[in-house]
């Protein structure tokens, strides 16, 4: 990587990172080019908010990745990152540890989410765990009651409710990428 | 494809003329994957050229493919246009 500013640097590490999964051309084509364009829209110096505003009108690079794609691939994809949720939530209730394994690799693998996305995703399940624990110690005394019932559900519901709403992240993101494009 | 018409350009200047029109370009790194797909479908060629200054550019120039697309794109876009104005009618259509 030439003289770039870092911001622009870190943009070109997240498009690296996100177009792993195209075919071999494709990707080292779309990195020289958008590096080419960085190197010369942002120079090193440029101030922080310079450089975020040439970023911004880039767009994500999620969208970048997504127009070298074709369209097979991508339904594949959202197919994936569906069976990645199904795994982290779901499984995760059933068969614990081996399903969220699956789960967290699948999700990372996923080119529909971001890395903020990709985290909380991961840590939803060992979260609620984590937080049915606090609250059943806080409550031992008075054993198996309503009140931890009710903390199981509650933990249950946000889980599903936060691993429905990347699903639907997906499959929003997987129609946009399966519209024709001009 | 009507930006290379004339000249051949490369990369950031192409982007720079179409954002330079409002409304027209959303995610400006966009483009990139559609200049890489009109390549790939031989509509337009690529070539290096040394710049005065940095590294070397990647230059954009119509084929004669992309030459004959651009003129049936630009008669079918007429078209278009004509039968818009005149079915939304009112100033515009007849301003146009």
């Amino acid at each position: 990587m030439s003289d770039l500013h870092p911001l622009a640097a870190e943009y070109l590490r997240d498009l690296k990172r996100r177009s792993r999964l195209l075919p071999s051309a494709r990707r080292k084509e779309i990195r020289a080019d958008i590096e080419a364009h960085l190197s010369e829209a942002v120079r090193p110096d440029a101030s922080d908010e310079e450089a975020r505003a040439v970023l911004d009108r880039m767009g994500d690079p999620i969208e970048i990745v997504d127009g070298l794609r074709s369209r097979p691939v991508q339904v594949n994809m959202a197919g994936r990152t569906w069976a990645a949720l199904l795994f982290l939530v779901v499984g995760s209730a059933v068969f614990l540890a081996f399903s969220w394994i699956i789960g967290v690799i699948l999700l990372w693998k996923s080119v529909f989410l971001t890395v903020r996305e990709k985290w909380i995703g991961t840590l939803l399940t060992p979260g609620a765990m984590l937080a049915y624990r606090i609250w059943s110690v806080d409550t031992l005394d008075s054993g198996w009651d309503k009140l931890e019932f009710a903390a199981t559900l509650l933990a249950m519901l946000v889980a599903y409710a936060v691993a429905g709403y990347l699903a639907y992240l997906v499959i929003k993101r997987g129609r946009a990428v399966a519209a024709p494009s001009a | 494809m009507a930006l290379i018409e004339k000249e051949p350009r490369y990369g950031f200047e192409i982007v720079n003329l179409l954002s330079g029109y409002e409304g027209l370009v959303i995610s400006e790194g966009t483009i990139y994957p559609l200049l890489s797909r009109l390549n790939r479908e031989k509509l337009v060629e690529t070539e290096w050229r040394e710049s005065e200054s940095g590294p070397p550019r990647k230059y954009y120039d119509l084929t004669a493919a992309g030459r004959v697309r651009l003129f049936s794109f630009r008669d079918e876009w007429l078209t278009f246009r004509a039968a818009v104005d005149s079915v939304i009618g009112g100033e515009i259509g007849r301003e146009a």
